[in-house]
């Protein structure tokens, strides 16, 4: 009995490794993390988050020139990115919220889209958050 | 200094030795291409890592060595989860599979184990793919060949191409700075006839080859059919796209399971490839 139940321990690390890739199906279902990233061997599956889109209206000036600005945005912006999920998402309307006129910002992440079969290249949203700025 | 042809044998004979020691080159030059963040606090803790192998380690095959290697490794992975590439994962647990080597000496249980993590990574990459819709439509490749995100080596014998390839990805960052919600969309310039085709036939193609080599790997690890597949689908993946220092991982991979001694010589010179092309910052690493 004790050698079987050693024998089944001794392939512990290959089980940690389908553990992992466990949770990273779950944060990819829930809050639509990246395939390409999380331990779950998904590299290569979609087009990579790289090239996603972070769309913020209204905004004062341009997201490229905050990003050069401030390095907590840029992160902000590659984790959205990365993982378009609300948290992350409400994460950029903080840090931005000051370059933004009105009472609300709506912020959105896009990814490509693709018809191969027409030749076309469009973009679909992936998630948005809408934030009510405080008086 | 005179090379001598059995000096060369006997340490291509010594096959642990040698898979250490290529697990031990990968690391260090993984650790070096690895970005983390935290660089004040990384500094720190490499200075402690060093001081530790600089008093304390007297060769390669030293359990404190790659206890130091996990702890450096596991720091990466926390300070940068989401950021951190697969093959850091699988690097990971390799060096723990190492460390449960060093503690038992149980040589094919390791090898045993390494050949699980090799099936696990093919496993789930094909799965991956049949899961996403992008990839099973051809969309992912379609998108990535008209882009010139792939083969582009061989992109340089035609003119034509690249420029088919630079008008496609000037009308893509041009749509870029427009306003989504307007649900524009752009019309690509295909580099071959057919594309979408092939496109397809190639996605399927990819997820079956990957799904055979898997099974193969589980069910004949030391075959000689599955290392000759195994081998072709990193060199397939070298000429598509350079992530050398997942396929230097790989060719690791590869070597610990192969028992014949010119498999692990093709395995071994691989690996030291593609390190070289980590090193030299070509290509994905």
């Amino acid at each position: 009995m004790s050698k079987k139940r050693a024998n089944i321990f001794i392939y512990w690390v290959p089980a940690l490794a389908l553990l992992v890739v466990g949770i990273q199906f779950v944060l990819c279902s829930t809050w639509n993390l990246t395939k390409w990233k999380g331990g779950g061997f998904g590299m290569y599956s979609e087009v990579h988050y790289y090239y996603h889109e972070v769309y913020i209206s209204p905004l004062k000036v341009s997201l490229d020139s905050l990003q050069k600005k401030d390095a907590n945005i840029t992160d902000a912006i590659k984790n959205a990115k990365r993982m378009p999920s609300d948290a992350n998402l409400n994460r950029i309307g903080q840090l931005i919220s000051k370059y933004a006129p009105g009472d609300t910002i709506s912020i959105q992440i896009w990814k490509p889209h693709l018809d191969a079969r027409k030749a076309r290249y469009s973009r679909e949203l992936i998630n948005q958050v809408t934030i009510i700025k405080p008086l | 200094m005179m090379i001598k042809k059995d000096h060369i044998k006997q340490i291509l004979e010594d096959h642990t030795s040698l898979g250490f020691k290529l697990l031990f080159l990968f690391v260090i030059v993984h650790l070096f291409s690895s970005t983390a963040g935290h660089p004040w606090l990384k500094m720190l803790v490499l200075s402690f890592a060093l001081f530790l192998i600089v008093l304390f380690v007297k060769k390669v095959q030293q359990s404190l060595l790659w206890y130091i290697f996990l702890a450096l490794l596991l720091f990466d992975l926390i300070c940068n989860f989401f950021g951190s590439a697969n093959h850091h994962f699988l690097l990971i647990y390799v060096t723990i599979l190492i460390l449960q080597f060093l503690k038992n000496g149980r040589l094919e249980q390791h090898k045993t184990n390494i050949g699980f993590l090799l099936v696990i990574v093919l496993l789930f990459s094909s799965i991956q793919k049949l899961i996403s819709p992008q990839f099973v439509t051809g969309d992912f490749y379609y998108y990535m060949l008209n882009t010139g995100k792939f083969f582009k080596p061989f992109l340089y014998f035609s003119q034509e191409m690249r420029d088919i390839i630079a008008s496609n990805n000037s009308k893509i960052l041009a749509l870029e700075n427009t306003d989504p919600n307007a649900l524009k969309s752009i019309h690509l310039t295909d580099i071959l006839p057919n594309i979408h085709i092939i496109s397809l036939v190639l996605s399927w193609f990819t997820i079956a080859i990957e799904l055979l080599i898997a099974l193969l790997l589980f069910l004949k690890p030391k075959h000689i059919l599955t290392h000759l597949l195994y081998i072709m689908l990193i060199l397939s993946i070298f000429f598509t796209r350079l992530e050398t220092g997942f396929l230097a991982l790989l060719a690791i991979g590869g070597f610990w399971i192969a028992e014949r001694r010119k498999v692990q010589v093709i395995y071994m010179s691989l690996a030291i490839l593609f390190m070289a092309f980590m090193i030299a910052k070509i290509g994905f690493y």
